[in-house]
């Protein structure tokens, strides 16, 4: 999505916050032991010294090998929940867009997105054990905003949603129950080109460009741009 | 909502308590029994989700229905629920079986003056029964 939005014109940084470095790999980075978002934390590097310009408009910084460190700190320091945003403060301003890509945890990496972040999207896919996630994320979420009393824009995307599937269309039911006006109106079909295109490090518009993915991608950005929802107000 | 759908393939909704944090238990009303599953499948086709937006991602009902056969607990028909007071609540009370209660509860109140609930073998029992049985006080005083 990071990608199409990118497409349209818009300046687009992704930080993968995942230890795992998923991101990074399906955007054709592959090397490992590459400074990232890690050194930026800790203090060691600078946003501009490890961003990576991996697509016309889009940026990516990378997890970085001491991303995993920094999520088991245990260091009672005071500020190790702000050391992302302290580290966004320093740099990215001439951007128009900046996704952070979260590791499914709910530990210090998430805090620290979550202090950072304005608006939260969350990605679902149309089964019992995303919505139990996304019960779990939303306790989390439900604590930050009474604690930092701010409230998040929320936005959902229905990912690898499997229209033959009665259970699909349920949770689509269940998740408009609870989150109306909050879910982007276009879904994200489960196809064999979005499981194939990460091991080619491409997205799905350079992977298979004018597939039925590629076109929801791209209408996927546009109804993130413009804040198109299913039940548009 | 899904999970109260006859033939739902949903047990039990992990977001429910997200309405109930936000809703004052004493005051239930029918977007409570909404919202935490209490209103029966004819309530929810009154639903204002979109039918299209859902019959634009379905292709294949003839499969969704094949499927539907296999799912979750049978769901006992209007004929088999009985209008006897009083009623036993089970050991484990949650929102999984409260649509049953439910059905139970409002035939029980159509037949009976009194109505007397056994909790004795309760070991458990959730927000969306608790909700019922005040739902259920506040309507029997409203037919008084």
């Amino acid at each position: 999505m990071c990608h199409a939005i990118a497409e349209t014109g818009k300046k687009v940084t992704v930080i993968d916050l995942d230890p795992q470095g998923h991101l990074a790999v399906s955007l054709g980075i592959r090397d490992a032991s590459q400074d990232g978002i890690d050194a930026v934390m800790l203090g060691e590097k600078t946003l501009e010294q490890v961003v990576l310009p991996v697509r016309s408009n889009l940026q990516l910084i990378v997890s970085g090998p001491k991303l995993m460190q920094i999520e088991q700190l245990n260091s009672s320091s005071p500020h190790r929940g702000d050391m992302l945003k302290t580290a966004l403060a320093s740099g990215l301003s001439q951007q128009d867009y900046i996704f952070i890509d979260c590791p499914p945890s709910s530990g210090l990496l998430v805090v620290n997105a979550l202090f950072a972040a304005d608006e939260l999207l969350i990605p679902m896919t149309s089964d019992f054990m995303a919505l139990q996630g996304l019960s779990h994320l939303m306790g989390t979420v439900k604590k930050f905003e009474k604690s930092l009393t701010k409230q998040f824009k929320l936005w959902l995307v229905i990912s690898r949603y499997t229209p033959n599937r009665k259970i699909s269309k349920q949770v689509l039911k269940l998740l408009l129950h609870h989150f109306p006006n909050t879910i982007l109106a276009t879904v994200i079909k489960e196809t064999n080109v979005l499981a194939e295109c990460p091991s080619f490090g491409k997205t799905v518009l350079e992977y298979s460009p004018g597939s039925r993915s590629a076109l929801d991608f791209q209408k996927l950005a546009t109804d993130f741009i413009e804040g198109k929802v299913m039940y548009g107000k | 909502m899904a999970n109260n759908e006859e033939n739902s393939l949903i047990g039990y909704d992990p977001l429910a308590w997200m309405e109930q944090e936000q809703t004052d238990v004493t005051e239930p009303s029918d977007d409570i029994l909404a919202a935490t599953g209490l209103m029966t499948s004819q309530d929810n086709e009154d639903s204002d989700i979109d039918p299209e937006l859902v019959a634009e991602n379905s292709s294949e009902p003839d499969e969704e229905a094949a499927m539907i056969d296999d799912t979750t607990e049978q769901q006992q028909t209007e004929d088999e629920i009985s209008a006897e007071s009083p009623v036993l609540l089970e050991p484990l009370q949650n929102i999984q079986n409260v649509g049953r209660l439910h059905q139970r509860l409002k035939k029980v109140l159509a037949a009976n003056d009194l109505i007397e609930i056994n909790a004795s073998e309760v070991n458990s029992i959730d927000t969306t029964t608790l909700q019922l049985l005040v739902a259920l006080k506040k309507r029997r005083e409203q037919i008084r």
